[in-house]
C-alpha cells in the first residue's frame, strides 16, 4: 500500500514555541482521517506543513512530494479548505467557478453546479452579499468538485446549520469519496464525524498522542457502565477516565479483555469525543505527575 | 495559458471599477462638458480682435477656410493627443493603489488560502499582476481613449453640419487619427516601461508589508531624501526618483514633440520667421531606450518583482 502522507520526526517550534514535536504517523489510499486536538495543539501548523505553506524539519512526503519544495505540482492533486469564509469578498459565485475552472484541470463544473443546486446560493451575487453558512456551502462546491487525491478539510462546517451538516458529510462519504481519495478532517465536532471515519490522530501541544484505525480503536477501548457492586474491582483495573451518569460509574478502559469488563456491567464502544477527554486528562495528569516528580 | 488568461481575468474581475469604470466617467464628464460647451458657444457670440463680433459658427466656417490645411492637422492632432493627459493622471494613479494591494489585500482577508488552493504557482500569480497593472490596463485606457477622440471628432462634425462647414476639411481630412492613436499607443507602454521601477517597488511593498502598505511604501523613501540631504547636502535619491518619474512624462511627451517637429518642419517651408520646436530637451524613444537609467530602472525594477515572488512563495502564511 503506498502511503499519501508519511512524516518522519516532523518539527516545527515558532522561537520558543514547538509548535510539533517529533511527529511521526502514515496514512494510506483511501482513509478518512480525523484529527483531533484542542485549540493551539498544532492541528493547524501540522496541516500547512502538509500543504507546503510553512517551513519545517524532518522528513515528510504528501503524494511522494517534498510538500515546500514541489508545492505547485502537489496542489493539482491536493485540495484544501482552510477555514471558512476565506473566499474572496468582492468575487461573483459565477467568477469563483469560472476562476476554478480555469485554472484547475480536474474541476468537474457539473458537479459543482449539481452541490450548488442544493443551495439557495444565485450565480450573480457576489460573495459579500452571502451569508456566513452560504460562502461555506459555495466554498466546499468548488472543492469538492475537483477530483482530488488529498482532500483536507480544517473546520469545514463551521457557521453551518445542523442539516446542512449532516447534509455535507453524507455527500462526503457517499458521492466523493472512494477507495483512490483520502479525506483529513479535523473538526471539534467530533460527534457529527466519527462514524465515518477510518482513523484517528489526536494531538496535543504538538505531539501525537493516538494514532490509530478506528477498527483498532474499537478493539482496544471499552467503556463500561459499571453496576454499583463492582464499583471497587472496576477502579482497581485502573481505568482512563471515570464519569458519572445518573449515579452510576463509566469507566473508560484501555487493554482491558473485554470478557473481564462484561462481568461488571454493559460495554460499549466509547464515542470518539469521550476518548478524547479521557485521554487529554490522562496527558494533563501525566504531565502533572512528571513536573510534581521534578520538584 | 488558459491558466494565466484566467488570472488576468481575476484581476480585471476584482479592478473593474478601477480598470474600466474611471475612465469611462472620464470620457463621459468630457463629452458632457463639450456638449454642453457647444450648446452654451453657438447661442453666444465671441468678441475677436480680428473679424469683429461672431457666433461659434461662423468662427469655425472662417477657420475652416482661412487656415492652411497643415496648421489644421497639427491644431487637430495636437488637440487628440493633448486633450487626453487626464487618463494618464488617472491611470497612474489607478495603477499605485492597484500595485500596493496586489499582494496585500488578500492577505489580509486570508483569500490568499484560497488562492493558494488552487494549483496555481506565486510566479504565475504575481506576473499575472504584473501584466494587469502594465498591460491590460493600459490597453483598457487606450481604448478609451481613441474611443473618445472619436466621440469628439463626431461631435466636431455635427457642429459643423449645424455651422454649415465641411467637417472633411475641416477635422478629418487632417486629423490623423490612427497616427496619433499609434503615438498615444506607443507612449503609453513607454512610460510603462519607465515606471517598471515604481511598479516592481510597489508590488515588493505589497507583498512584504504586515500591514498600510500605503505609509511602508511611500514614508521611508521621503525619510532617505530628508536624512540624506541633512547628513551628506546632496540629493541623489530625490534625483533618481526624479528621473523616472520624468522618463514617465517624457515618454508621454515625445510624441507631442514628433507631432510638433514635423508640423514646424512643414512651416519652415512656408514660412522662414517661425521658431522651430526642434529645441525641445525630450528624448525621443529611439534615444530613451540608450538611456542607461533607463536601463538600470527596468533591472532594479525586474528584481524586485522577483523577491516580491519570492516572499509570496515562502512566507508562513496565518490561518
Amino acid at each position: 500500500m503506498t502511503n499519501v502522507i508519511s512524516a518522519n520526526n516532523v518539527n516545527k517550534s515558532y522561537g520558543n514555541f514547538k509548535a510539533l514535536s517529533n511527529v511521526n504517523f502514515e496514512l494510506g489510499k483511501g482513509r478518512i482521517l480525523g484529527l483531533i486536538g484542542p485549540n493551539g495543539a498544532g492541528k493547524t501548523t501540522l496541516l500547512k506543513a502538509v500543504l507546503g505553506l510553512t517551513t519545517y524539519s524532518g522528513d515528510l512526503k504528501v503524494l511522494g512530494l517534498d510538500p515546500h519544495k514541489q508545492r505547485d505540482e502537489l496542489m493539482k492533486r491536493v485540495c484544501f479548505v482552510a477555514d471558512v469564509a476565506v473566499l474572496p469578498r468582492w468575487i461573483k459565485v459565477s467568477q469563483a467557478i469560472d476562476f476554478v475552472e480555469g485554472v484547475h484541470p480536474k474541476f468537474n463544473r457539473e458537479l459543482c453546479e449539481k452541490y450548488l443546486s442544493e443551495t439557495k446560493i444565485k450565480r450573480e451575487s457576489k460573495v459579500k452579499a452571502l451569508s456566513k453558512g452560504m460562502v461555506a456551502q459555495l466554498h466546499l462546491a468548488l472543492i469538492m468538485a475537483i477530483d482530488a487525491d488529498l482532500l483536507i478539510l480544517d473546520e469545514p462546517t463551521l457557521g453551518l446549520d445542523i442539516l446542512y451538516r449532516k447534509s455535507f458529510y453524507e455527500t462526503l462519504l457517499n458521492d466523493y469519496f472512494d477507495s483512490e481519495r483520502t479525506i483529513i478532517i479535523t473538526t471539534h465536532q467530533v460527534e457529527e464525524i466519527e462514524h465515518i471515519l477510518s482513523d484517528l490522530v489526536f494531538i496535543q501541544d504538538g505531539q501525537i498522542v493516538l494514532d490509530d484505525s478506528m477498527d483498532a480503536v474499537g478493539q482496544s477501548y471499552f467503556e463500561v457502565m459499571v453496576e454499583k457492586e463492582f464499583e471497587e474491582a472496576a477502579l482497581a483495573l485502573n481505568p482512563m477516565n471515570v464519569r458519572e451518569v445518573f449515579g452510576q460509574k463509566v469507566c473508560l478502559f484501555n487493554g482491558v479483555e473485554r470478557a473481564k469488563l462484561e462481568e461488571m456491567g454493559k460495554v460499549r464502544k466509547p464515542s470518539v469525543a469521550d476518548l478524547f477527554v479521557a485521554k487529554m486528562r490522562g496527558e494533563a495528569k501525566s504531565q502533572t505527575a512528571a513536573e510534581g516528580e521534578v520538584a | 495559458m488558459n491558466t494565466f488568461i484566467t488570472l488576468l481575468k481575476r484581476e480585471y474581475w476584482e479592478s473593474k471599477t478601477s480598470f474600466l469604470w474611471v475612465p469611462l466617467v472620464i470620457t463621459g464628464i468630457s463629452v458632457f462638458t463639450a456638449l454642453l460647451g457647444l450648446i452654451i458657444a453657438s447661442t453666444g457670440s465671441i468678441q475677436t480682435a480680428e473679424f469683429g463680433s461672431h457666433d461659434l459658427g461662423n468662427l469655425f466656417k472662417l477657420y475652416d477656410v482661412s487656415v492652411d490645411a497643415d496648421v489644421k492637422a497639427f491644431a487637430t492632432q495636437s488637440a487628440l493627443y493633448s486633450g487626453v493627459y487626464s487618463y494618464y493622471m488617472v491611470l497612474a494613479i489607478v495603477g499605485f493603489f492597484y500595485c500596493l494591494g496586489a499582494l496585500y489585500d488578500d492577505r489580509k482577508d486570508k483569500s490568499i488560502l484560497f488562492w493558494k488552493s488552487m494549483p496555481v504557482s506565486d510566479s504565475q500569480t504575481v506576473l499575472s499582476k504584473l501584466a494587469s497593472v502594465t498591460l491590460v490596463a493600459p490597453f483598457i485606457y487606450w481604448l478609451i481613449i481613441i474611443g473618445t477622440n472619436l466621440l469628439m471628432l463626431i461631435i466636431g462634425t455635427v457642429f459643423a453640419w449645424l455651422s454649415g462647414v465641411d467637417a472633411w476639411s475641416a477635422l478629418w481630412a487632417n486629423s490623423g487619427f490612427f497616427k496619433v492613436a499609434m503615438y498615444q499607443f506607443a507612449a503609453l507602454y513607454m512610460a510603462m516601461l519607465w515606471a517598471i521601477p515604481f511598479v516592481g517597488y510597489l508590488l515588493l511593498i505589497s507583498s512584504w508589508t504586515k500591514k498600510v502598505p500605503f505609509l511602508v511604501a511611500t514614508v521611508p523613501p521621503v525619510l532617505v531624501i530628508i536624512a540624506e540631504g541633512m547628513i551628506f547636502k546632496t540629493a541623489s535619491v530625490a534625483t533618481f526618483f526624479g528621473e523616472k518619474m520624468f522618463g514617465v512624462v517624457q515618454a508621454l511627451v515625445a510624441p507631442f514633440n514628433t507631432l510638433a517637429r514635423e508640423f514646424s518642419q512643414k512651416r519652415a517651408e512656408i514660412e522662414d520667421d517661425l521658431p522651430i520646436f526642434d529645441e525641445f530637451e525630450f528624448l525621443t524613444f529611439g534615444q530613451q531606450f540608450q538611456d542607461t537609467g533607463f536601463w538600470t530602472g527596468l533591472i532594479l525594477g525586474a528584481a524586485m518583482i522577483a523577491a516580491a515572488i519570492y516572499i509570496r512563495r515562502f512566507r508562513d502564511e496565518a490561518f
